[in-house]
């Protein structure tokens, strides 16, 4: 049985990551001891692992998250920017390094922190 | 004067000195009738010799359909097989050799991500599966679709995290990572990638 408090901190937890480029620039880089990441791994936990491509767009799941249509705009936003930029990458064979100083992975960036900063307080 | 080989599709004589063998393995050109088969250079001749048991299964099989009846389209499909096992060893990137100087492919029968698929075969078998358009693969639980999946990814020789180097596996129950034991561990952590070859399936719904 599906769990959506939990997919609902997941789906937070996925974009917090991507809104978060100082930690990219350690963890991708390899200069974090704990932890290990990089951006395929970042964008396949939030987009495969958590859903966010298309299990989270159902309509029989998407109203169990009780947001508000102005809020599933500014997400719809963000997974087609995700989208555009997977094609891009995959045409551009563009690097970690390279991703982490690149504006239209900047503005991914941002576009996330504009969804965790409205992210609505339970 | 010896007559030449009439290719059965085409019609065009085709004369014995143009690349006429003199020692096509059983099963090839069979069809040709009494005539020389064609003449192949040193490398083409290795490569033949290695399509007789292909040729032989062919001819089997069009013995079998003659049996039926089929004789009139005999000539015209062993010459098609003839052309695609032809296509198959000197078509591809051009690259004529040896068997020792052929590239050898490593043999892929899983999906993205799992080459050898020794994560794939142990999917239960309702299981969905997923490309992740990262070079990966998904599968997932149908009754819990976000809660219980496994992620392949190819892994990348270049990156400067040794646990993404190899193929990996990050796997979650009920919507918690998990390592290779089933234990909770943080997404990001070393223990939730799991080294496709000590992956076991170990979710329980």
């Amino acid at each position: 049985m599906i769990n959506y408090q939990i997919w609902k901190e997941n789906i937070f937890n996925g974009i917090n990551t991507i809104s978060d480029i100082e930690t990219q620039k350690k963890i991708w880089m390899g200069k974090d001891p704990n932890y290990v990441s990089s951006f395929v791994e970042d964008i396949s936990t939030l987009m495969d692992s958590y859903g966010f491509k298309n299990d989270f767009w159902q309509d029989k799941n998407i109203v169990n998250f009780y947001f508000d249509n102005r809020f599933i705009q500014e997400l719809k936003i963000l997974k087609n920017m995700i989208l555009d930029y997977l094609n891009y990458w995959n045409n551009e064979k563009l690097t970690d390094e390279e991703i982490l100083n690149d504006n239209e992975w900047h503005k991914i960036v941002e576009q996330a922190k504009k969804i965790v900063a409205l992210w609505p307080k339970e | 004067m010896e007559p030449g080989y009439k290719d059965p599709t085409t019609g065009t004589v085709i004369a014995p000195s143009d690349r006429i063998p003199n020692h096509a393995p059983p099963g090839i050109f069979n069809h040709l009738g009494p005539q020389s088969p064609p003449q192949l250079n040193g490398a083409e001749n290795i490569m033949v010799s290695l399509l007789a048991p292909v040729g032989e299964a062919i001819n089997t099989f069009i013995s079998g359909a003659d049996d039926h009846g089929n004789k009139g389209g005999k000539a015209y499909i062993k010459a098609g097989f003839d052309i695609i096992a032809f296509g198959m060893l000197f078509g591809g990137e051009g690259k004529v050799g040896t068997p020792k100087e052929l590239p050898v492919a490593p043999k892929e029968i899983g999906p993205a991500g799992d080459a050898s698929a020794k994560v794939t075969k142990q999917i239960p078998k309702d299981w969905t599966k997923e490309s992740t358009g990262t070079g990966g693969t998904i599968f997932k639980d149908p009754n819990n679709v976000s809660g219980n999946n496994v992620r392949v990814m190819q892994g990348d020789t270049e990156s400067p995290n040794p646990a993404q180097q190899v193929p990996y596996v990050k796997q979650m129950q009920n919507g918690k990572q998990v390592d290779v034991n089933g234990q909770k561990v943080p997404s990001n952590s070393q223990e939730a990638h799991i080294p496709t070859e000590q992956f076991k399936f170990i979710i329980r719904r």
